[in-house]
């Protein structure tokens, strides 16, 4: 059995019910001339964010950005041209329009220029178009609909442009239109005094460890926790007070692919505690169960049931404010059970980075992983994949950014292509209205 | 001769009581003044400043906080805060004033702590606030600490928002230094 993109009748009425309810929101918005966007930075926390829901319609990051997210974008994160100055409504839709502030409104694009220098072969060149979104997020009183949908290109001249995010398709995989994608899509009811609490029913990203933009570091893959394509639809609830913050969700599935063997169910969630607004420290634990194990993601499964486990401690801290620290350390063990016998297969993967703003704007990145998914065994998985990440960042005029970064992984690892292994030259560009 | 040295003790002793009575205190070190402010769903931020000045006035004691130099981490938060809300070109300290005898000096080395009321200054509103303090005596140094709350409102001051986010009137108040008498 192998797994496929998700076509079904049931599901794509809903799927359909959910698309229809965005592109009406996003069309209301329009009209009206509203707006807003979203990222995740979690090195947000040198200028003392500690939470993520100041700036973001997800509370646990990454997304739709708020209006205040827009606001912080211009005043913080981008290059100052003129010190002092207030970005007035430069970070709104579009650079200039009033949304209504029941309305958040965000358009993406993302595109990776991608050289490969794969061990043993000749350069290889990509364009990837990652990112062409429209979110968007409508919050009347308590209720939230909040949603993105996308278009993946399809794969051309032999690869080398292809779309991304295949794996939150709500059609099948890119053929000859391509496909539309919808990374998130949930309905949210705010609770308490202060609306400290969200709980969300729909597909949501996976809270679990570091939420970053980097969703090729080996945490986030080998845990499938990237807010590329890692979400799963399920329910969850979270908090976020001014010295802890966290989420737990009871996860359904990735309804995206099919057949249903192959979807994860369970439970994760993430715990921060904030002592400071310049430090913070979480712990993550995700149980998941799926009736037929991805094969495709990692090879060294067996095509059979898997309980697979992932738990984590981060740390995030800013000990002076050009320098942010990030660290995750998991501890993984896929367990199966093959011909009537036990196989466990425990595993680390943990991940060191370091972020400087040398100057508002400009941001220096190094990072460093190592993962082994098989620590004890004589099999010929047991070897560490080791990589190492050198980027530079340049938020260089309101809405846009751009980043090269230059990575070496002495392997690949599950839920990275075998070209992972060797060097890789990346440059992006992203914008946004 | 033996009981006039014992008188010229005496008297001594007396003396330099009555002078640590009404020795006069002065402000030493780097002073440490914050402020924390919450925000919806736990956004924090903390105001800071170096500088503080102590105005001993016999009766009284004048705590007052110049503004002028008071930050958060972003510039166009400072800006806002100091021209927009706290009005620092008219209104440019913070200032509280407490009577003598409220606060109690630990005698010799060692550590007083209590509860007092005083009145506070800002932004050209008065009123009187509870706070809580600690004294240290340590050598001829005095390491005094002390925390409030207070209510912006009650000082005219405009509650802040920016883009949506409004921060809450409540402001926790930390003050710190040392001092000499």
């Amino acid at each position: 059995m192998t797994w496929r993109w998700r076509r079904r009748a049931g599901a794509a009425t809903f799927v359909m019910r959910a698309t229809a309810l965005v592109v009406v929101a996003c069309t209301f918005a329009c009209v009206l001339l509203a707006s807003r966007p979203a990222h995740a930075f979690p090195w947000m926390i040198r200028e003392g964010y500690t939470g993520c829901n100041t700036c973001h319609a997800d509370p646990s990051g990454a997304g739709i950005l708020t209006a205040y997210g827009r606001g912080m974008e211009e005043v913080v994160l981008r290059m100052p041209y003129k010190k002092d100055a207030d970005p007035g409504k430069l970070g709104n839709f579009a650079w200039s329009v009033d949304l209504p502030e029941q309305l958040l409104l965000q358009t993406d694009f993302r595109n990776l220029a991608l050289v490969l220098f794969p061990s043993g072969s000749s350069a290889q060149f990509q364009d990837v178009l990652m990112q062409l979104d429209q979110s968007a997020q409508l919050k009347l009183g308590r209720f939230r609909m909040n949603g993105s949908i996308g278009y993946s290109p399809p794969s051309v001249a032999n690869g080398e442009f292809t779309g991304g995010g295949l794996g939150a398709t709500l059609t099948d995989a890119p053929g000859q239109y391509g496909a539309l994608v919808a990374r998130q899509y949930w309905l949210g009811l705010d609770i308490g005094k202060d609306e400290e609490f969200l709980l969300r029913a729909g597909r949501i990203n996976v809270p679990f460890g570091v939420r970053t933009i980097e969703h090729p570091f080996l945490v986030r893959q080998v845990t499938r926790t990237d807010i590329d394509k890692g979400q799963q639809h399920g329910v969850s609830l979270a908090y976020t007070g001014e010295k802890v913050r966290g989420e737990i969700m009871a996860i359904a599935g990735n309804f995206a692919i099919s057949p249903d063997a192959f979807r994860e169910r369970g439970g994760s969630g993430f715990f921060e505690w904030m002592p400071s607004n310049k430090v913070a420290v979480g712990a993550s634990a995700l149980i998941t169960h799926a009736d037929q194990a991805r094969t495709d993601y990692d090879a060294s499964l067996a095509p059979a049931p898997i309980w697979r486990h992932a738990y984590a401690v981060h740390a995030r801290i800013s000990p002076v404010k050009p320098l942010v620290i990030l660290a995750e350390f998991d501890a993984l063990l896929n367990s199966q059970l093959v011909a009537g016998n036990a196989e466990n297969h425990a595993g680390v993967v943990a991940l060191l980075q370091a972020d400087v703003q040398v100057y508002q704007g400009i941001h220096v990145l190094a990072a460093g992983e190592v993962y082994n998914g098989h620590i004890g065994e004589t099999s010929t998985y047991d070897t560490t994949t080791a990589t190492a990440w050198l980027g530079a960042w340049w938020f260089f005029a309101p809405h846009f950014d751009f980043r090269i970064d230059g990575v070496y992984s002495s392997g690949s690892a599950p839920g990275l292509p075998p070209s992972a292994q060797g060097t890789s030259l990346l440059a992006q560009i992203h914008g946004y209205l | 001769m033996k009981r006039s040295r014992l008188a010229f003790a005496a008297l001594l002793a007396a003396t330099t009581f009555a002078i640590t009575a009404d020795a006069k205190i002065t402000r030493t070190g780097t002073p440490q003044v914050a402020f924390h402010a919450s925000g919806p769903a736990g956004m924090r931020i903390i105001g800071q400043t170096n500088d503080l000045d102590v105005d001993d006035q016999g009766g009284k004691i004048v705590i007052k906080v110049p503004l002028r130099n008071l930050h958060t981490g972003i510039d166009l938060r400072d800006h806002h805060m100091r021209d927009k809300y706290l009005q620092v070109g008219s209104y440019p300290n913070a200032e509280l004033t407490v009577d003598r005898g409220a606060i109690h000096m630990p005698n010799g080395d060692g550590t007083v702590s209590g509860d007092a009321t005083g009145s506070m200054a800002i932004h050209g509103h008065t009123k009187n606030v509870n706070f809580h303090y600690t004294v240290a005596r340590v050598g001829g140094q005095l390491r005094v600490g002390g925390t409030t709350q207070l209510d912006i409102r009650d000082y005219g001051i405009d509650i802040p928002s920016y883009l949506g986010v409004t921060v809450k009137p409540d402001i926790d108040v930390e003050v710190q230094f040392t001092a000499s008498e």
